[in-house]
């Protein structure tokens, strides 16, 4: 037993500082990397790096192309594209980690009581996120919207709603695969109270792969917001969000094409620098996946 | 395997029925009513309890499920609350348009996937393995609707190509097919990623098989034991991958479709959300859902076909 | 009678992460036309290394040194295309486990028609006769009706019974039977032995069979390498070995052996101790740690074999001729 929990100590502490390292070995972990952190500080610096307020109207100046004074032009109301884009991370950002936040936490509590409680609620609660699961995210946000009306609100409901089944599934298997291992046992033979097994065992396990996948999600969420954005159904105008970003280049595509040229960039970029950070993220924490590699 | 498929069916309606409930669930617990939210707050009462009235708001909620799956089974879906046209009609016109483009966005995905998947299992390790990996991982993430903006930008209105909306003209199969390419284009760049990942991963598992091993020592060549030994095992978990992916692909289906205006069930479910038509929606998604549950049961029942050893255990 | 296979100085390590095993080391094999080879030795001593090695089947992380020469052919470092071209036609295997070694999703008759490839002068309808005659010759009865199954349908002897035919189709010079009944009941067992010595007097190839069973191969072989941890330690007829076996391992082995106990015994009795680390092998001898009989050089200096007779060998310091 002791063996066991020193080996495990050694490894931990061998692989806190090589983690960054193995990280960025990969170059294009590497450079995912520096696009999240970009991301990142531009919408937490936002006010200090846009030249423009966002929502600064000046229909004298609309569509006007990349310029010294606006270095990705301006929309159909003359907004400064540039500025709309850096607030636009910050939406963007904002609902996808506040949404998959919710999301994990739910999953999470409902995954250790359907792994740990009865059967009879464990049933239910299985046969509730494949319900959800099997309900096409897209349809059901929609039907979602149409009741409770756009908004930031909303988009966030409905996304935690939609992500929560699947981290609680996951969350679920853990729990029941811990649950008959050989220490929990012998904590259950210790008479230790179900809180403590929970909590003080379980929890720290399962938390790790809940990780790997809520960082795996952000993107799909940037990608959900922007969409909903785009059809209108999103955040609400005249809140800059890089998907109505893209609806107003939409509409003025023939004549000014630089607008949804710049406003789908970032998004294309952020999901791109999010998704790979994931991949390299889950191929080095996930030891299963790194052993399933080829020699 | 006709029990087995009965029993599929039956636990696929289930979950249908627990949908619309957790659905109707939701619209009751979200405050406002349906009636109020679709005709906005300076609505006069007397419209107001006109409608409630046409959507049985007025009666107690279980049996306005009762009443919604009952008329659902005899094929009425409620009515369009502005054309006052049945929602079934709507959904039969929009249809095809979606199921169209979404079996020739996946055909395309399969067609250039799978084998990108098996080249880079045979060029496994080499850079040619290298680049496919990260640039399937590059396609899945990036949003099938920005790529439609984008095709559509370059395609469309810049080398003006092909038509920037619509479906095509109604009987030109030509035309219908070249409003196609783009949308069916947009859709199957990521899954063509997805699907190559997917053969890839399925298939090195495989190939770690003893009986790969024996076809090697026979002598057979790379080629073949890669494209008939190791992918007709490979191929099951893709196709189940895939009958998933098509009701990934209707959601990718609704952006693409409002990108090149394309008359589906992506653009009646946006128009009728945008003018809070609640029983399309309803209707829409009810309709969707059934799809999507049942192209779920059917792969499975597709697996256990082409699969002779899960075969054996439900004939037994 | 001339030689067709030799090997010689044949060594094997695999690239880990963790540093290279050394999984054969300076083996020397030699086998002619007509003969049955028995190698055998306990698990992880190297046995399935060497027939994987001289079946052109190493996965890729194997460095190998030394030659096989197979009909003037130096198997190592040889193209793999020329490599492959031997597989199924020249040499032939027999894994161990009969329930893995065909694909579950192709028919037993679709796998045995593309392992007769190489044969382009044959139409798939002649294939499928030889097919269906073949496996008549290693008893199976109603054949036709056998090459519909799918491999599940198949009993585990049956399996190894198709396993067999699809390699004697190959009309190969060489046949390596791995480990052919291990994966098998006692029952099945002794019909495979059966089949195979049936086989060996028609049979004017190599015949190499692979066991840890010493019963197996006493029944089957002309000749037998012992092996240990990567080494052969003793090599000579059959019944040099089981009669007059020299180094200290392989009279441990036999003492070993259930089926050669006259009286009933309280308790089996067992060779104390395991292998040592194939990461870093002993600088001597690969038994001295086990061996009851080691003295003072053995744990320093490796043995050099000693030619006890013209066709028996041992690799011991306390063997003398």
């Amino acid at each position: 037993m002791s063996s066991v929990a020193d080996s495990d100590l050694s490894g931990l502490r061998r692989r806190r500082f090589p983690a960054l390292q193995a990280l960025l070995a990969d170059p294009i972990t590497g450079i995912a990397l520096v696009l999240v952190v970009g991301f990142l500080l531009t919408a937490a610096l936002a006010p200090w790096l846009a030249p423009y307020p966002p929502t600064q109207i000046n229909v004298l100046h609309k569509l006007q192309p990349p310029s010294a004074e606006h270095w990705f032009g301006t929309d159909h109301l003359g907004r400064d594209l540039l500025s709309r884009v850096i607030y636009g991370a910050r939406t963007a950002l904002m609902i996808a980690i506040v949404s998959v936040s919710i999301a994990g936490i739910v999953g999470l509590i409902l995954g250790l009581i359907a792994g740990y409680g009865p059967r009879w609620l464990d049933g239910i609660l299985v046969l509730t996120f494949d319900s959800l699961n099997s309900l096409p995210m897209i349809m059901f946000a929609l039907a979602i919207i149409t009741v409770a009306g756009a908004g930031t609100g909303t988009l966030i409901l409905v996304i935690a709603m939609t992500s929560f089944p699947s981290y609680a599934r996951l969350i679920r298997a853990q729990t029941l695969a811990l649950k008959n291992s050989d220490y929990i046992l012998a904590e259950r033979l210790f008479d230790a109270s179900p809180f403590r097994i929970l909590f003080i065992h379980l929890l720290p396990n399962v938390v790790g792969p809940l990780i790997i996948l809520l960082s795996m999600d952000i993107p799909v969420v940037i990608m959900v917001e922007a969409g909903l954005s785009f059809l209108g159904l999103g955040v609400r105008p005249p809140t800059p969000s890089w998907g109505s970003i893209l609806y107003d280049g939409y509409t003025s595509i023939r004549a000014a094409p630089f607008v949804v040229i710049f406003g789908g960039l970032p998004l294309i970029l952020a999901t791109l620098g999010f998704t790979f950070l994931g991949e390299g993220l889950r191929d080095y924490l996930d030891p299963r996946l790194r052993a399933g590699r080829p020699g | 395997m006709l029990t087995y498929a009965l029993k599929r069916i039956g636990l696929g309606l289930l979950i249908l029925v627990f949908v619309m409930v957790v659905m109707y669930a939701a619209v009751f617990l979200i405050p406002g009513d349906p009636a109020t939210v679709a005709l906005g707050p300076r609505a006069t009462p007397q419209l107001k309890q006109m409608l409630i009235e046409r959507m049985g708001l007025d009666q107690p909620v279980w049996w306005q499920i009762i009443r919604f799956f009952g008329n659902a089974v005899t094929g009425n879906l409620g009515y369009d609350v502005w054309s006052n046209r049945p929602v079934s009609t709507l959904v039969m016109e929009a249809l095809p348009n979606t199921l169209i483009l979404g079996v020739a966005a996946l055909t395309t995905a399969l067609l250039i996937g799978v084998p990108l998947g098996c080249l880079s299992v045979m060029q496994r390790g080499t850079v040619a393995d290298a680049i496919i990996g990260v640039a399937s991982v590059a396609v899945i993430a990036v949003p099938s609707f920005v790529v439609a903006i984008y095709s559509l930008l370059v395609f469309a209105v810049m080398l003006r190509w092909l038509p920037a909306i619509g479906a095509g003209e109604s009987g030109d199969i030509l035309s219908q097919a070249r409003a196609l390419i783009l949308p069916a284009l947009a859709i199957a760049l990521g899954w063509i990623g997805y699907i190559a990942r997917m053969v890839r991963a399925s298939m090195m598992e495989v190939m770690g098989e003893p009986h790969i091993r024996t076809a090697r020592a026979f002598g057979l060549p790379e080629w073949k034991i890669v494209s008939k030994y190791a992918l007709r095992i490979a191929i099951i978990p893709t196709i189940s991958l895939v009958a998933v992916g098509l009701g990934a692909i209707l959601s990718s289906a609704v952006f693409v479709e409002a990108v090149f205006s394309r008359p589906g069930i992506g653009k009646l479910i946006t128009d009728a959300v945008n003018t809070r038509n609640y029983p399309v929606v309803m209707g829409t998604v009810l309709i969707m859902t059934a799809i999507y549950v049942f192209i779920t049961i059917a792969a499975d029942l597709l697996i256990a076909r082409l699969d002779p050893r899960v075969r054996d255990v439900f004939r037994g | 009678m001339t030689a067709r296979l030799a090997a010689h100085d044949l060594s094997v390590r695999y690239a880990t992460p963790l540093g290279d095993v050394h999984a054969l080391r300076h083996v020397d094999i030699e086998a002619s036309a007509g003969e049955v080879i028995g190698i055998v030795g306990e698990s992880g001593c190297g046995k399935s290394t060497l027939v994987t090695a001289l079946a052109n089947l190493l996965p890729g992380n194997a460095r190998v040194s030394g030659s096989i020469v197979y009909n003037g052919t130096d198997l190592v470092g040889l193209d793999p295309h020329r490599q492959r071209m031997l597989r199924g036609d020249e040499i032939a295997l027999v894994g161990q486990d009969p329930m893995t070694a065909f694909n579950p999703v192709l028919t037993i008759g679709d796998q045995l028609v593309d392992f007769q490839h190489h044969r382009h002068d044959l139409s798939r309808r002649q294939k499928e006769a030889r097919i269906a005659e073949t496996l008549a010759r290693v008893g199976i009865s109603d054949a036709r009706r056998r090459m519909d199954s799918y491999p599940h349908e198949l009993s585990g002897g049956m399996r190894q019974r198709v396993a067999i035919a699809a390699a004697l189709m190959t009309d190969p010079g060489l046949l390596i039977a791995d480990e052919p009944t291990t994966a098998l009941d006692v029952t099945m067992e002794a019909q495979i032995i059966h089949l195979l010595r049936e086989l060996r007097r028609e049979f004017n190839g190599i015949i190499i069979v692979v066991s840890h069973h010493l019963g197996v191969i006493a029944e089957l072989c002309d000749r037998v390498y012992v092996m240990y941890a990567g080494e052969v330690v003793e090599d000579g007829d059959v019944d040099a070995i089981f009669h007059d076996a020299r180094h200290p391992y392989t009279r441990a082995l036999l003492a070993c052996d259930p089926a050669r106990f006259h009286d009933r015994l309280d308790r089996l009795p067992t060779i104390p101790g395991s292998l040592p680390s194939l990461m870093t092998p002993p600088a001597g001898c690969v038994y001295a740690a086990r061996c009851e009989r080691a003295f003072a050089p053995c744990s320093n200096t490796a043995p050099a074999a000693t030619q006890l007779t013209a066709t028996h060998a041992a690799r011991c310091h306390a063997v003398h001729a």
